[in-house]
């Protein structure tokens, strides 16, 4: 069975390209367009790996992680951060744990992809 | 600035030093009017300061609770954007207030040449003189700002282009003809240097801004520079280029930054594999007096003398044999120059025009990992909070005002 990724970021352009690139991968891709969308998903259906963006609106990529850390639920699911900001934390107001990574757009899919197949790995 | 008044802090302990200086000002009062507050202590004044609006402090250096260039230390470190102005008893204390304004004075003035005329005119200038650098801090700034916005919003579009092309380029979209798949890697070329340049804006940018956070810890450098010639092989090899390295064994215990240290010596290493057609690239490490230096020596056709102080300044792409350097953003050395700096080190180019260049930089010996104060390793290891640390600091403070 294909592991199942989550994408959130409220660009949809990002989240097309993204999303290709995963089922091309054979992931089973699915998108959410913000924090809040997401996490409604994130408890009815169970996933693998979410991908999300810092800066979004409603509900921003920290408020929702926090959240998911939070819930004994959800907490060990792998986060993998994209942000417009440049490298790591910057403005993220979040001290991202050690088992999340973040990539800064444009990032490099192999790289990303290569972060991904670890991360799932690891599970 | 016009007529409006001038609100003066003046500090001078001395009862007849201050009337003097009041004396005289209210000489000039027709051609500058004033408001002038006067106190006796330090501590009076950082009180006055937090309370009320002041255009100029006017100061002496020694006062009952601080002396000499302190003064000048704790009063801009309590109002920064206000210009200080230091009265000093003659002119044999020339070298102590020279060496006021090298800490943040904007004048200073010897109390036995005193006079209405000048005090004014010194006034008006420090008045001026910050408010123009004040203006020029907010100017780099929105600079500063401008840049890095424009740079991320560049970002996002960036991305979608990159992964679209990617998507059809590796068949996820259905097979491709040669010619389909050629002008498909002329475009991903482009995207990727693209990219490299926005990187590369922002990377100069921190530095400028001094953003960039550098992480000292003690490192190999000939390990580190194996590595290099490991990663640099593959791409030397189809080139036809000689790969070597020449490294001194016993080298000093050095610190350094190991992630920009890499940047550097990649970016020394592109260049000489862009410089070269055939021949040998040597990477040398060597001791000396007080320091380590690295270098990449090619036999590239050489950089003209003329050439060589533009090289490591922003954006100054050399015109080798006429041609632009493709996939060169112009920022490569001007970053590299940047670390270097930040590691106290030097970065330098030598060149024989038809022979070769050698790119070096050097890293003093025993650069220590600057010494942290005792309140951030407390917070780093979790065993006081930042806010408790704040608390106690102010609470010091008000007693040190408080004597």
């Amino acid at each position: 069975m294909s592991k199942k990724i989550l994408v959130v970021d409220d660009e949809k352009d990002i989240v097309s390209v993204l999303v290709g690139r995963l089922k091309a991968q054979g992931y089973d891709a699915a998108s959410a367009s913000d924090g809040e969308q997401a996490l409604k998903m994130i408890q009815k259906e169970k996933f693998d790996l979410i991908i999300l963006d810092i800066l979004m609106p409603v509900m921003n990529g920290t408020e929702l992680a926090q959240i998911l850390k939070n819930d004994s639920k959800t907490k060990n699911i792998p986060l993998v951060f994209l942000t417009a900001l440049g490298t790591k934390q910057e403005g993220s107001g979040y001290s991202i744990a050690g088992s999340d990574v973040v990539f800064a757009k444009p990032f490099d899919f192999k790289e990303l992809l290569g972060k991904i197949d670890e991360l799932l790995a690891q599970k | 600035m016009g007529d409006a008044e001038i609100r003066i802090l003046l500090l001078e302990d001395s009862p007849s030093d201050a009337k003097m200086v009041i004396r005289e000002l209210n000489k000039r009062k027709s051609a500058m009017p004033v408001s002038i507050e006067h106190v006796g202590r330090l501590s009076l004044a950082l009180e006055r300061l937090k309370k009320n609006q002041f255009d100029v402090i006017l100061t002496d250096l020694k006062l009952p609770d601080s002396d000499g260039l302190e003064t000048v230390t704790r009063l801009l470190e309590r109002a920064h954007k206000i210009p200080v102005v230091v009265m000093t008893g003659t002119y044999l204390d020339e070298g102590v207030a020279l060496e006021a304004i090298r800490h943040g004075a904007q004048d200073y003035l010897f109390k036995d040449q005193m006079d209405g005329a000048l005090l004014t005119r010194v006034i008006r200038h420090a008045v001026e003189r910050n408010h123009l650098q004040q203006e020029l801090v907010k100017l780099s700034q929105m600079k500063d700002e401008f840049i890095s916005m424009v740079s991320h919003e560049l970002r996002t579009p960036l991305t979608v282009i990159k992964e679209g092309v990617g998507l059809v380029q590796d068949g996820s979209a259905g097979a491709l003809n040669p010619d389909q798949q050629t002008y498909l890697d002329l475009a991903k070329r482009s995207i990727d240097r693209l990219a490299r340049l926005i990187n590369d804006v922002l990377d100069f940018q921190k530095f400028e801004s001094k953003q960039m956070e550098i992480r000292m810890t003690e490192n190999n450098i000939n390990e580190l520079v194996n590595e290099i010639k490991e990663s640099f092989a593959l791409v030397a090899k189809n080139k036809g280029l000689e790969l070597s390295v020449d490294l001194e064994e016993r080298l000093p215990r050095i610190f350094f930054d190991r992630d920009k240290i890499v940047q550097v010596l990649t970016n020394f290493m592109s260049n000489a594999i862009k410089a070269m057609e055939k021949g040998k690239i040597t990477l040398k490490t060597r001791c000396l007096e007080n320091a380590v230096r690295v270098s990449v020596e090619d036999q590239g056709p050489g950089i003209k003398e003329e050439d060589i102080p533009k090289l490591f300044q922003p954006f100054s792409q050399l015109a080798m044999g006429n041609e632009r350097k493709p996939g060169s953003t112009g920022l490569g050395l001007a970053i590299s120059k940047q670390i270097i700096d930040r590691h106290k080190g030097k970065i330098g180019v030598e060149s024989v025009w038809g022979k070769g260049t050698t790119f070096y930089f050097t890293i003093p010996q025993g650069l220590e990992i600057p010494k942290k104060k005792l309140g951030e390793i407390l917070v780093e290891k979790g065993w006081i909070s930042e806010e408790k640390i704040k608390e106690a600091l102010k609470n010091q403070e008000g007693l040190a005002n408080e004597k």
